[in-house]
């Protein structure tokens, strides 16, 4: 039992929201931020070590070492590298059953969605098959085949996935990974109890981590996606609590599995759904998008157009979503997942379905999704909505907030709907840039949290200063949904940017802030990070381009992070990792690592300074490239 | 006067409270980030210690009444403010003679590890309204109380 | 109503400032020979060249403004009439009282040596002056003959070897602070001294100071056994005596020194006593303590003194910090002892039937203060611990609803 009774909910940039937050009768996370604010000091600095029943060892002045006599350093390294272990591990999860769906799909002769990205991947990969379906099998094998090898084999398609000179660099570190699963394996076995103790050989496992992540859990998952579901085309739409309507059966998915609805998509889709539905009085079905599961559906909403709802909002808004009490089923799939839905959706009445054990919620029934019972498991999540729907909407209140979000979202933004946006080539915007009309590029990219003054405060803050310097913002993950949400991926946004970005968003009709969708899409971010260095013929770490994942919330982050040192980019984040406590361990990745990759962190929790620091950097790489 | 308040059986030993105080006093920034958690030189005024059955129990300054430190000072280190009841010491005034050290019947006070020449003493955080200790508390095993000069 | 305290150190000035916390209304005349207010215990720190003067003052420079005292400094008295309450200072004040608190403290006295007495380059180490005195004689590279390896003597020795001198000490004992430390613990610091140049000689006496009885300074000593040590001066800190020259009505009872009850109160109604001079107190904090328990009687507030513990000796030497409580050595073999050496870090606790009677900490001293409560109330420890150097507070912690600390007596 927590003493602490506060109705103070956590501030949140997006005002309506915390409005409605705050006159709930449920308990969600922007209430227990309070009761939970008194933090571990040895937690945060990263020097808590519970690998054995001497511990759990502190360092402090006194005791710098733990028992077994490791350091700071040690420690530290440790449990950074078994974060990045788990959330590398979360990645390449969803980037292997999107390989599997893809074979399923091989094999069954279904609908090929994104038949150009199929053809792309095809010809990287050096597959000479014609049929499609040979293709879409091959390709799959082929990623499969990496991800199951072991750590002792290097993977074969970072070669044909990576921009060359990163490639000879990270060759040159030797970082490149072996199987991305072994990879993982090695990352907890090294740091379990009394084994590695170098911190440098645990950090550059952190980068061979970064790189098989990047490569494979954020591009390939999108590409195999755009096959899979349709690539992305740029459109407008709403956003927010608003999207939902009382009239439908509503569904809400959470997680980061977009593939797994592929078929439920389509089955809803049918007349034969909407007149289940009609037959209980409801006007159809809806999919309500929350988390970077919706982030990605609205992407590719446009070929959803009559089911998808809309985007609702990022993973702290979900449980706001719930407390709607419009929200009849819970279909999730993976993280996310607030474990502070469950007590809501038995409030509320909201029957919870989850689709991969991985991330089996405690209230939820699972049927675990197979591509071979997919069929099944359709039918079962339209029955239980159904059966949902009858039983709870007369029993429970409905509180709706339709004037939360935006109606104006420039959504479906990807490397290819942008380049060919752009007429087919980068140039426009390469010449953008070289007038100063962008000064540069920053991905204002990740998660949101409670605790970098408060929801997406830090995020929306950061970003309206950066559009302010005329630095154009790409935005891909639980930002996005932030983002979106206060209006500044609207086209109407155009009037808090600086004079130049001003006149290149209204000339374009598009707003200063991009959105590229879930965080997934980060790897679509490095993509065009990539497509641009080409078309410069530079390397990526000299690119006028900047990174910031300034609300970050979780090891799937670091894992992250670790791809954009990889990659050469400085990375912000407002919250330091649990690296403080070891001095060495913080100078190699806010400092060494200049050196070694061209990247670097930087923990700045001060948005002014912050956006001072990038814009420096953005304005020494514009002088490095000669253009200023 | 205010005092913090100890409920020892709600101490788990997480030491917050001590990194708390190390952090508020460290010259380098009050940020817990900064505090570099191996530096002797920045030692915390307070300290829990395992009582004989192994629980942990907190020792802070009380801030006497008749302070045992402030009567043994021979060299006006150490005074009470009767306005505030803080006991408060002046490094420069001290000669490292460690009579304080000897006098405090609880054994709070000890001599800098790093030099042995300043003692080791709270200051109710100064100008803080709350000590920082007891607000990074996770369990209120620490609290303020205000109580009747003694 | 007036009171009138003579003395202004420890006893003196926390008596003054007692009073004054109880009573705003009525004057406080502090009578001193000393003309300013001083910490004795730092007068070595001065020889060393550490200090200034105005650095060893244990008050803030507006003490006597803060708390309306006035004070007649630099003037002795000369006699005390009790029955007409009245004082006579040595320049021929006269001065009334109601409540009188004698705090006099004591002085230095020379040993019965041969050829010491009278000669220009012996001092003592009790006031400003004997600092003023010393620093006039001792130049570096000058040798200083220190008699007596006490308290006094030891501060004296360092504060001489800081300034660059070369230093002799002289103890009849067989070891250096012989009332304060074991031979373990004299030993480190003998080590110490000599490696920071000094000689040491204990365990012999001297028996005439050289050329003895012409009134002209000494050049050497001789010991018992036959060995001479010239020097260039001598400290002697062989003891004190209670300043109780002024007091010839003999209405007044006196014992070492003047005789007091709980309260700090004399054999005469009215008339107090605290400090040194009363025979009873040689450490700083029981001067303090008798000063507050006069200060708060003579105001109308009864007190009692509740601690008369003065085995209680904390030694900062040569950067070397000890501590010391209760009996040094176990005084029979039914006493038990636990010992720790290690590192130079000593500890010896000497207990008997789980109640501890002694404890010598050196060079590790941190939060030792409860040692001084436990061997004060012979507070049994039971069981006893498997490794007593680990015990702390926490074996006694007891807390209060004001949230004052207390002792458990169970453990």
């Amino acid at each position: 039992m927590s003493e602490l009774t506060t109705c103070a909910v956590c501030p949140s940039a997006d005002t309506i929201l915390s409005q409605f937050i705050a006159g709930l009768e449920v308990e969600t996370s922007h209430h227990r931020v309070e009761s939970q604010k008194v933090k571990c000091g040895f937690g945060l600095q990263g020097v808590c070590c519970r690998l054995c029943t001497n511990g759990p060892c502190r360092i402090t002045p006194t005791s710098p070492r733990g028992v077994c006599g490791a350091s700071a350093d040690t420690i530290v390294a440790r449990n950074f590298l078994r974060a990045v272990a788990a959330g590398s591990g979360c990645y390449i999860h969803v980037v292997e059953n999107a390989a599997r769906n893809l074979k399923a799909l091989a094999a069954s002769h279904g609908e090929i969605k994104g038949p150009a990205t199929l053809d792309k991947l095809a010809a990287l990969f050096g597959i000479a098959a014609e049929d499609p379906y040979q293709k879409a099998d091959q390709v799959a094998d082929r990623v499969l085949g990496d991800l199951h090898r072991p750590s002792y084999e290097k993977m074969r398609l970072v070669e044909k996935l990576a921009y060359g000179p990163r490639l000879e660099q990270w060759r040159k570190l030797n970082i490149l990974p072996g199987g991305a699963k072994s990879e993982v394996f090695d990352g907890v076995v090294k740091t379990s109890t009394n084994l590695n103790s170098d911190p440098l050989d645990m950090l550059l496992h952190c980068l061979r981590l970064g790189i098989s992540t990047g490569l494979y859990g954020l591009t390939l998952t999108n590409l195999l996606n755009d096959i899979l579901l349709g690539e992305p085309v740029i459109r407008q739409a709403p956003v927010g609590l608003r999207v939902i309507d009382t009239g439908f059966v509503n569904i809400m998915i959470t997680g980061h599995q977009h593939s797994m609805f592929a078929d439920l998509q389509a089955k809803l889709q049918t007349e034969a759904a909407a007149s289940r539905a009609r037959a209980i009085g409801a006007k159809g079905f809806r999919l309500i998008g929350c988390t970077c599961v919706g982030q990605d559906l609205q992407l590719r909403g446009e070929h959803y157009q009559t089911i998808f709802a809309g985007h609702a909002g990022n993973n702290f808004t979900s449980e706001a979503v719930l407390a709607t009490g419009a929200i009849d089923l819970v279909v999730s799939e993976f993280n996310c997942t607030l474990p502070g839905i469950e007590p809501i959706a038995a409030e509320f009445m909201v029957r919870m379905i989850c689709i991969d054990d991985l991330a089996k919620k405690a209230n939820a029934d699972l049927f675990q999704y197979d591509p071979e019972t997919v069929a099944d498991l359709s039918e079962y999540i339209i029955a239980n909505a159904i059966q949902s729907y009858q039983k709870r909407r007369s029993k429970v209140n409905i509180r709706l907030a339709d004037s939360h979000g935006d109606d104006g979202v420039v959504t479906g933004v990807s490397e290819s709907s942008l380049r060919d946006f752009l007429g087919g080539t980068w140039k426009p915007l390469v010449e953008l840039i070289a007038a100063g009309k962008i000064k540069g590029i920053a991905g204002v990219v990740g998660c949101s949290n409670l605790t970098a003054k408060g929801h997406d405060v830090f995020t929306v803050e950061l970003t309206k200063e950066l559009i302010q310097r005329d630095i154009i913002v790409l935005s891909a993950g639980c930002t996005s949904g932030g983002l979106e949400n206060v209006g500044l991926m609207s086209p109407k946004a155009a009037a808090l940017a600086g004079d130049n970005l001003r006149e290149v968003c209204e000339a374009l009709n598009i707003p200063p802030v991009l959105n590229f969708g879930p965080c997934l899409a980060i790897g679509r971010l490095e993509l065009v990070a990539a497509e641009i260095a080409q078309f410069l013929g530079v390397d990526i770490p000299q690119l006028p381009l900047v990174l910031s994942a300034p609300q970050w919330l979780e090891e799937q982050a670091l894992a992250d992070g670790a791809f954009g040192l990889a990659l050469g980019l400085p990375l912000h984040l407002a919250i330091p990792p649990a690296i403080t406590g070891s001095e060495l361990v913080t100078r190699v990745l806010t400092e060494d690592m200049v050196g070694l990759t061209g990247g670097r962190l930087i923990l700045e929790d001060d948005v002014i300074k912050t956006a001072d620091l990038l814009e420096e950097i953005i304005v020494a790489k514009r002088r490095g490239l000669g253009l200023e | 006067m205010k005092r913090i308040m100890i409920d020892k059986d709600r101490c788990n030993g997480c030491l917050n409270c001590s990194l708390a105080c190390m952090a508020e006093h460290n010259p380098a920034g009050k940020s817990i980030y900064v505090l570099n958690l191996t530096d002797i030189r920045n030692e915390s005024r307070n300290f829990i210690a395992l009582d004989r059955s192994g629980k942990p129990t907190p020792i802070f300054c009380r801030h006497c009444g008749e302070p045992e430190c402030v009567i043994a000072c021979m060299s006006g280190a150490m005074s009470r403010d009767p306005a505030t009841g803080r006991v408060t010491y002046h490094p420069e005034q001290c000669a490292a003679c460690f009579m304080c050290v000897l006098s405090c019947p609880f054994g709070v006070l000890k001599a800098d590890t790093a030099e042995r020449k300043v003692i080791i003493k709270c200051d109710f955080c100064g100008e803080r309204e709350t000590p920082r200790c007891v607000e990074n508390c996770p369990n209120r095993a620490i609290y303020l109380i205000e109580v009747s000069e003694e | 109503m007036k009171y009138v305290i003579i003395g202004a150190s420890a006893a003196g000035i926390n008596a003054a400032q007692t009073i004054r916390k109880l009573d705003s209304q009525n004057e406080i005349l502090l009578i001193s020979k000393d003309d300013r207010v001083y910490s004795r215990c730092m007068l070595h720190h001065v020889i060393a060249g550490k200090r200034s003067l105005d650095g060893i003052s244990f008050v803030s420079p507006d003490f006597f403004t803060q708390n309306a005292l006035q004070w007649i400094k630099g003037t002795g008295v000369r006699d005390i009439r009790f029955a007409e309450r009245r004082i006579t200072l040595e320049d021929d004040q006269s001065v009334a009282y109601d409540r009188l608190l004698i705090a006099s403290g004591a002085s230095a006295s020379l040993p019965p040596i041969k050829g010491l007495a009278g000669a220009p380059n012996v001092f003592t180490l009790r006031d400003i002056s004997d600092v003023q005195r010393i620093g006039a004689a001792a130049q570096a590279g000058k040798t200083a003959l220190v008699i007596g390896a006490g308290l006094v003597g030891m501060d004296a020795a360092a504060g001489l070897l800081e300034k660059g001198l070369h230093v002799v000490i002289v103890e009849q004992a067989d070891r250096l602070l012989p009332l304060q430390l074991d031979r373990t613990a004299a030993s480190n610091y003998q080590t110490l001294f000599e490696q920071a140049g000094a000689e040491v000689y204990t365990g012999v006496t001297i028996t005439e100071a050289l050329p003895s009885g012409n009134g002209g300074p000494v050049q050497s000593v001789r010991l018992n056994d036959g060995t001479v040590i010239p020097c260039d001066l001598v400290i002697a800190a062989t003891g004190v005596r209670p300043n109780t020259g002024f007091i010839k009505d003999a209405v007044l009872t006196m014992n070492d020194g003047i005789t007091v009850d709980e309260q700090m109160q004399t054999s005469l109604p009215d008339v107090y006593a605290a400090g040194d001079v009363t025979g009873r107190s040689a450490i700083w904090p029981l001067a303090v303590k008798q000063g507050i328990v006069a200060g708060s009687n003579m105001a109308g507030t009864s007190k009692k003194l509740t601690d008369g513990f003065t085995a209680k000796n904390s030694i900062n030497l040569l950067g070397l910090e000890t501590v010391s409580l209760g009996l040094v050595h176990a005084p029979d073999p039914s006493y038990e002892q636990a010992t720790l050496n290690h590192h130079g870090v000593y500890k010896k606790i000497i207990y008997k039937d789980g109640v501890v009677h002694g404890v010598i900490l050196q060079k590790e001293i941190s939060r030792c203060g409860f040692w001084t409560q436990v061997i004060k109330e012979k507070l049994p420890i039971e069981p006893w611990p498997a490794d007593i150097f680990d015990l702390n507070y926490a074996a006694f912690y007891q807390i209060a609803p004001n949230g004052r600390y207390q002792y458990a007596r169970a453990l």
